[in-house]
């Protein structure tokens, strides 16, 4: 081949370089090089690692595979169009070192095989030959007629190692010749560069897509697989894992994210553990060269953390842990590097941003970790920090919100002990109510994250007088109280305020005396609202002595020593307790508590739960006045009660008396009934107001009775409206008996079918006439559960109050329904909700159909078990 | 049969017409309006059918003289379930006992059928036909007996 010929091809080669996209490239490889080198094959391998768009999961055998378990395998990417080479792109795999390709791809040296055809044992002897020793006197010597000669050469740019390309079956049968190698070696090199330029470029873009993927997202999980998919791609890293505290264990970070992937199992590193709990401890980041010097992980020791932690002004020199025995690599591991960056708020630790990937003479990743490496995994830790606060904000507003439109006790408790600690990190939340009886005030147990006493009587698991223990001593002073007890052994509610007691907080004002009391306790007092308790001087003492120690970022004196005192049987606690009152009028204590070692509370941290205290004391304040009015009212109620009876039983008796007198019977039978109605309604308004399920007080009853007494009531307001009351009918034979508490469920069906007579259309002339329609039947196979209808026509329910189900909230009113012609106070349907679901376990839904303008047809569904157990 | 009947309730001159129809049918109704009365008038249980107790009664209308059993109903959730159980545990009376209360079943609620209390009526919604209706039954007569 003469210089001219050469000139062109590669003229026409090195336009390869100029293309964009890998696929282009392979194609125009497989299409034209095959040409150059007089062979009718030609394929391409390349290793997974270098390909940015790669599918992360591959079938092999058949076989579903995990991008990690072929990240140092050759897969065939390209080739020429002969079916049974075609068949083989993406599914065929070369280990490095297994088969002839995998053996240029271990060696990075070309192969060239005469005849393959005829050397079976070729495909093993390869594996360990060198190509001098195929070419040496050992070279194989064809036998057969139709030889298939090979040639195989790596795709290499610099030390890093993309892939091989195989040409095969060279014209004529002749060997490829050491010029032809020559060319081929040519060939790859441009191959090679062209292929480099298209994965940069494309995971140029991919990173750019990614990172401006990652500035729309607002959820924080979104966000963190972002953040990791595009770390990993500028890292060429094999893994970079997110480990995020979880509220439940806050001693230990939980792995969050693998690989852009959540991580389904619950993998835990808990403070010191590993590299990673490491990380977690200390709060510095880490960048190990070669991890298989720290085989076991517990060998990274203090003496040389501090090495690499210590210094405020930390190089990139200082920070790495050096390879000691440099390019000393066994063969039969590869080196890991390894990089770990604190996630973190102020002081606090929340999670670890880390990279791992191996590397060497034959993997993408050439070098490890650098200073750059380190630059971005510090910003992408940024980010997720940043959001993880934004994510905390939410939460923090959603909970403010809820809590504003909670009307119980019970459920304000549990929402803010519950949700406290995704907002604030603790291991747990309390909340202790103020009371008095006559031994004076008191601090009562509440509530916790698992449980709450508020209805279970005057029984409190925890008593603490005023003054007495941390929690006392803070509603008697009034102050936000924060205790961070170094100690060891186990640390018990009682002997921390035997400690409290020792320093003597039943007279604060000597309490800065002995703030220091043996490095064991130490207090903070902070925003001190009422300072009468506290003596002027101490507290001045205690500010001036603040100034002159080493102080964390609210102000309270401890040493880094203690603070990351972290030894065996350590049971250090950061501990605190803010009031909740509304000015001056103390209402109870929410405290919280987690581990010293995650770092005490911060100022933000007590900035947070001031935030929640502040909205509990208006909450509750609000809850305290609309208890006082339900018990007006339930007072009221029992009021009317009693004569309610009394007019009852004459009506009745005078309708009786008078059945011989047709005009006054009448007479006394919608007195009755108006009566009857009126009794529904302060049974409802007291049902309602008790915030209780009734009592339990089940027979076995037939339905039908039960609802033809429902219907009885309103017939004549029905018949006087022209919307008759249809008999109830049963569409499964007669009508069963259902184990019920007949007196609530009777209550409950009265104030639906009344509902129904309400709301419907008084029909015009024209009109045909609309009836208020109730059917049951078995709502199952088994004759288990029957659903009873209650249907009529007229003003409608909209979706929304269906689908929310605002319709059975206490004290709503629908906005069709809420007009001057139509009173209500919105307990009709709450109460009936709470009889069927909470006290028979059943269910209510609503549908309403628009049957042209302002109607509708509206359907209420009961459904009910035939037996409760 | 006596004809007549015991009624402990201290607000009867409100709810009188719960009764009327068994007065209507023959029935002498006796009403006493605190426990104290119902004590003293139930010690001659011998006289009536049927005792009919409410079980939110006072003591009485001078507590400084009460004898030391009515004292201690006091103690009881409502006056009127202690004096019920007294009747039934310890003044052992043969006849029956109806407890007529604004309280959702007593009987669940204080275990009241393992002394022999098995019928109440709630007050709430009372039409005087089902008090007739309920005192027959528990009589196991009819109006003509």
């Amino acid at each position: 081949m003469g210089s001219r010929e050469f000139l062109g091809i590669f003229t026409q080669l090195a336009r390869i370089t100029s293309l964009t996209s890998l696929e282009e490239v392979l194609q125009k490889v497989i299409l034209e090089v095959p040409e150059l080198m007089n062979a009718t094959g030609c394929s391409v391998y390349l290793i997974p690692d270098i390909i940015p768009t790669f599918d992360e999961t591959l079938i092999r055998d058949g076989i579903v595979h995990n991008y990690n378990d072929i990240s140092e395998q050759l897969i065939v990417l390209a080739a020429t169009s002969k079916p049974e080479v075609k068949d083989l792109v993406g599914k065929a795999f070369y280990k490095s070192g297994e088969g002839i390709t995998g053996w240029v791809y271990k060696h990075k040296i070309p192969l060239n095989i005469e005849d393959t055809q005829n050397e079976a044992q070729l495909k093993e002897i390869a594996q360990d030959l060198y190509w001098s020793d195929l070419y040496g006197e050992n070279r194989p010597k064809p036998t057969g007629r139709e030889k298939v000669p090979l040639l195989i050469v790596p795709l290499v740019v610099s030390d890093r190692f993309l892939g091989a390309i195989k040409f095969s079956n060279k014209q004529h049968h002749f060997a490829f010749s050491p010029l032809d190698e020559k060319i081929a070696l040519l060939v790859a090199q441009i191959v090679s560069y062209a292929i480099q330029k298209v994965i940069e470029l494309t995971t140029q873009k991919t990173t750019i897509l990614g990172l401006l993927e990652i500035g729309a997202k607002r959820n924080l999980e979104e966000i963190m697989i972002d953040v990791s998919k595009s770390f990993r791609s500028m890292l060429h890293s094999e893994k970079i894992h997110i480990y995020i505290q979880t509220d439940d264990t806050n001693s230990n970070l939980s792995l969050w994210i693998e690989n852009g992937k959540r991580f389904q199992v619950n993998k835990l590193w808990s403070r010191g553990h590993g590299f990673v709990g490491w990380v977690y401890k200390t709060g510095k980041p880490l960048i190990i060269e070669d991890t298989r010097l720290f085989i076991e992980e517990q060998e990274l020791t203090d003496e040389l953390l501090e090495k690499i932690t210590d210094s405020s002004t930390v190089n990139a020199e200082d920070r790495r842990l050096k390879r000691q025995e440099p390019y000393s690599i066994p063969n039969q591991h590869w080196p890991i590097t390894f990089l770990a960056i604190p996630i973190k708020q102020d002081d606090e630790v929340l999670g670890v941003l880390s990279a791992q990937s191996r590397y060497g003479q034959s993997f993408s990743r050439t070098t490890p970790f650098s200073e750059m490496d380190f630059q971005l995994a510090e910003s992408f830790a940024r980010i997720i920090s940043n959001s993880i606060e934004s994510d905390q904000e939410k939460i923090l507003n959603e909970l403010l919100t809820s809590m504003g439109t909670t009307s119980d006790l019970q459920k304000l408790y549990s929402l803010v002990t519950n949700r406290i600690s995704k907002i604030v990190s603790s291991s747990g939340c309390s909340i202790f109510e103020y009371k008095k009886d006559e031994q004076g005030q008191y601090l009562k147990l509440a509530a916790t994250k698992r449980k709450c006493w508020v209805n279970e009587g005057e029984h409190a698991p925890v008593i603490y007088r005023l003054g007495e223990g941390k929690t006392g001593y803070c509603g008697m002073a009034r102050s936000t109280l924060i205790v961070n007890h170094y100690g060891s052994g186990e640390l018990s509610e009682m002997n921390m305020d035997n400690e409290m007691d020792k320093i003597t907080l039943r007279s604060p004002g000597n309490f800065t005396d002995r703030l220091y009391d043996e490095n064991k306790l130490q207090v903070g007092i902070i925003q001190l609202k009422t300072e009468k308790d506290i003596d002027e001087a101490a507290v001045k003492k205690f500010y001036e002595l603040r100034k002159t120690q080493r102080t964390t970022s609210q102000g309270l004196p401890f040493s880094k020593e203690k603070q990351f005192a972290i030894g065996e049987g350590d049971r250090s606690w950061s501990f605190v307790a803010i009031p909740i009152q509304d000015e001056n009028d103390l209402m109870g204590v929410i405290t919280l508590g987690r581990p010293v070692q995650q770092n005490p509370f911060s100022y933000h941290d007590i900035t947070i739960i001031e935030a929640i205290a502040g909205r509990l004391a208006t909450v509750i304040g609000n809850i305290r006045m609309l208890e006082q009015r339900q018990e007006l009212f339930m007072s009221l109620a029992h009021e009317i009660n009693t004569p309610l009876t009394g007019v009852l039983a004459e009506s009745e008796n005078l309708m009786t008396e008078l059945e011989d007198q047709p005009d006054l019977s009448k007479l006394a039978r919608d007195n009755l009934e108006q009566v009857l109605r009126l009794h529904l309604l302060t049974e409802t308004i007291m049902g309602v107001l008790s915030n209780r399920v009734p009592i339990r007080d089940f027979k076995i009853v037939n339905i039908g009775d039960v609802l033809k007494k429902a219907c009885k009531l309103f017939e004549s307001e029905a018949a006087h409206k022209g919307c008759n009351i249809l008999e109830p009918r049963s569409v499964d034979g007669p009508f069963p008996d259902i184990e019920m508490s007949e007196f609530d469920l009777l209550i409950a069906l009265k104030n639906i079918v009344h509902n129904a007579v309400k709301y419907s259309f008084q029909p015009t002339p024209h009109q045909e006439k609309r009836y208020v329609k109730v059917w049951g039947g078995y709502a199952d196979f088994q004759k288990k559960i029957y659903k009873i209808n209650i249907q009529n026509f007229g003003v409608g329910i909209l979706k929304d109050e269906i689908e929310n189900r605002k319709i059975f909230e206490p004290y709503y009113r629908g906005v069709n329904a809420s007009d001057r012609r139509r009173t209500g106070a919105g307990f009709g349907l709450a109460y009936a909700r709470r009889i069927i679901e909470d006290l028979h376990w059943g269910r209510i839904d609503v549908s309403s159909i628009p049957q042209g303008g302002e109607a509708y047809l509206t359907t209420f569904s009961i459904i009910l078990p035939i037996y409760q157990k | 049969m006596k004809n007549r009947i015991l009624w402990i309730e201290d607000e009867a001159f409100m709810v009188k017409g719960l009764l009327r129809p068994m007065e209507k049918i023959g029935f002498q109704v006796e009403v006493a309006k605190s426990a104290l009365e119902g004590f003293q008038k139930a010690l001659s249980w011998k006289q009536y059918d049927i005792i009919v107790v409410d079980l939110i009664i006072p003591l009485s209308s001078d507590e400084l003289t009460l004898p030391e059993t009515v004292r201690q109903w006091d103690d009881e959730a409502y006056v009127g379930v202690g004096l019920a159980k007294w009747m039934a545990v310890e003044l052992k009376v043969e006849i029956p006992i109806l407890l007529l209360s604004v309280v959702r079943n007593p009987l669940m609620a204080y275990d009241l059928e393992q002394f022999g209390l098995e019928h109440y009526l709630s007050k709430s919604g009372l039409l005087p036909s089902h008090v007739k209706d309920e005192i027959l039954r528990i009589l196991g007569g009819h109006e003509d007996e």
